[in-house]
């Protein structure tokens, strides 16, 4: 079985000679929610349009489903489902008769599939109203409801919580991450709104410049944004001794650089770092640590940008 | 590809834009076939021809005819409904395909109000006339003598003109797919329409262009169909009028097979 939904080799796209995507390699898992993070012009969206086919790429290659080739990855495409940038709607008709024109063109023919979506996404209650009186987030909700049409095995969706209000973007939040559990499908999510991101992923991609910067797990990150007192000493070895003794803790973490990362004690600095110079060791650095996840953004790209 | 038709004739038939421009072609129809059954009886002057022709079906199909080309695949790609076709595995071809299938559907709907009042009024018996301006169903309309009407003979004849207006329009999908804007197509159609029957009268003097020109359906004398056109005339015409449309499929096609879809 192939474990991989998407898989990009050295993605490379060039737009009017601006490298818009540079070796762009990454691996999506089944039944994980990817956060796509980024500055505006990063190439968030110029991924998803690559992997959708509405793009092609310069150099590289895409695999989705473990397969390749433009043939093989248009027929894989019926797998997918998406909201790119903003929704696909037909503003004069109303939001049931838009899943309708969608469901005919995917060659559905569950009809009842219709209610059950609009039922998901909240949009149940919106009668004859036509798309173009919704607001912004109504907008969105049946933007995803399309997307949810062929009950898709990944899901790509740029911006999706734009325009939500915040019960919405809680409720857009708890049906993606039931998607991802009861069905077991892949998600591939792109958002400025970080903290939001943070309690919605499971994984996360930072692409910066057209470059991607790093991917990483939730736990991964987590440890990366955990609060600590960073201790830097002459002695490693002889400070974990301490802190085992002295305030009988293993909360802590020797890092490759000899660092400490001490997970206990955040707020009696004082009292820390009074004991290890009682015992001797000269520290050189003592300091408490621990980012957002916007701060642990920032960090990466090298700045303190616009996100 | 059937997906992507049923599709798009559930939004046309959702459509309020069509009904409007079949509501408009209906009343054109009426006026142009009352204004050609006055004239010859001298209750409208016969300078009034040039007004006539405004609402002959020649006219009113290269305007609106562009239009629905505009509305229904420029539209197509304002709200993604195109990106959603293609992010969902159908083929650039087939969507190609689908959409000029269905735009000829649409021309046929707004075209019948034509095709019924000049079955109609040829039935009556009675005299039409337009002066020199008539072409298309307004000619077959006018170039009648009054005589017994063999129906099949009709029928072929408005089949004929119809295969011709859909063949005629069809340069609409490559300027829809790569213009992506409904005011350019319509404005580049009306104008190409204009140029073409400028050209067409230039074979009087080139033959050789003439013949050039009768490869396509604004060449020849296709769009004066009457009800003493032979059969082997109209099989031309129908013939021509489709290796028109594969052509300007293709044509898409290979302009759309690898384009960005903004």
């Amino acid at each position: 079985m192939i474990e991989h939904v998407l898989k990009t080799n050295n993605l490379t796209k060039i737009y009017h000679g601006v490298n818009v995507l540079h070796n762009v390699s990454l691996t999506l898992e089944a039944g994980r929610i990817y956060g796509l993070i980024g500055q505006n012009g990063a190439g968030k969206t110029t991924l998803m349009r690559l992997v959708t086919g509405l793009s092609f790429p310069t150099s590289g290659s895409i695999e989705l489903f473990g397969h390749k080739g433009e043939s093989n990855l248009q027929t894989e495409r019926k797998r997918l489902g998406s909201m790119i940038e903003y929704p696909s709607l037909t503003l004069s008709m109303t939001a049931k008769e838009n899943l309708k024109l969608h469901r005919i063109m995917r060659g559905i023919p569950n009809k009842e599939v219709e209610d059950e979506l609009l039922k998901l996404v909240g949009l149940a209650d919106t009668g004859k109203k036509k798309v173009k009186n919704f607001s912004l987030g109504m907008k969105q909700r049946l933007g995803i409801a399309i997307a949810l049409l062929s009950s898709p095995e990944l899901l790509i969706l740029d911006e999706p919580i734009n325009g939500l209000d915040p019960l919405g973007v809680v409720e857009i939040r708890n049906l993606l991450k039931k998607l991802c559990e009861e069905r077991q499908m892949t998600i591939l999510i792109s958002s400025h709104n970080l903290p939001e991101l943070y309690q919605t992923a499971t994984d996360y991609i930072i692409v910066h410049k057209g470059e991607l910067k790093q991917a990483l797990t939730l736990e991964q990150l987590d440890e990366c944004c955990k609060q600590h007192i960073l201790i830097r000493c002459n002695e490693p070895e002889k400070l974990v001794s301490v802190l085992e003794m002295e305030f009988d803790t293993t909360n802590y973490k020797v890092m490759p650089d000899k660092t400490v990362k001490l997970y206990d004690y955040l707020d009696q600095k004082e009292r820390v770092s009074r004991v290890l110079y009682e015992n001797g060791i000269v520290v050189t650095n003592l300091s408490n640590e621990g980012e957002t996840l916007e701060n642990y953004f920032i960090s990466i790209i090298g700045g303190d940008q616009n996100v | 590809m059937f997906n992507l038709i049923q599709a798009d004739l559930f939004k046309l038939s959702k459509s309020m834009a069509i009904k409007i421009l079949f509501a408009l072609t209906t009343v054109s129809a009426v006026v142009m076939a009352v204004m050609a059954y006055l004239i010859p009886q001298g209750k409208i002057e016969a300078n009034m021809t040039g007004i006539g022709f405004m609402f002959s079906d020649v006219n009113m199909i290269s305007i609106l005819g562009a239009v629905i080309a505009g509305i229904f695949i420029c539209g197509d790609f304002d709200n993604k409904t195109i990106h959603d076709a293609i992010a969902n595995g159908c083929s650039r071809a087939a969507v190609i395909v689908s959409k000029a299938i269905v735009l000829g559907c649409a021309i046929t709907l707004i075209l019948l109000p034509y095709v019924i009042i000049t079955g109609v009024a040829l039935s009556t018996g009675s005299e039409f006339s337009m002066g020199s301006v008539a072409v298309g169903f307004l000619h077959l309309l006018t170039s009648s003598d009054g005589s017994t009407i063999d129906i099949w003979t009709l029928l072929s004849a408005l089949v004929t003109l119809i295969i011709l207006y859909v063949a005629q329009l069809s340069v609409c999908v490559p300027l829809a797919f790569v213009l992506k804007k409904p005011v350019l197509v319509v404005a580049i159609y009306y104008g190409f329409s204009i140029l073409t029957a400028q050209l067409t009268r230039l074979s009087d003097s080139y033959p050789v262009f003439g013949r050039i020109v009768s490869w396509t359906p604004y060449g020849g004398n296709y769009a004066f169909v009457t009800l003493d056109t032979g059969t082997g005339d109209m099989v031309t015409a129908i013939t021509v009028s489709i290796l028109f449309m594969i052509v300007m499929i293709a044509v898409t096609y290979s302009a759309f097979r690898k384009s960005e879809i903004k």
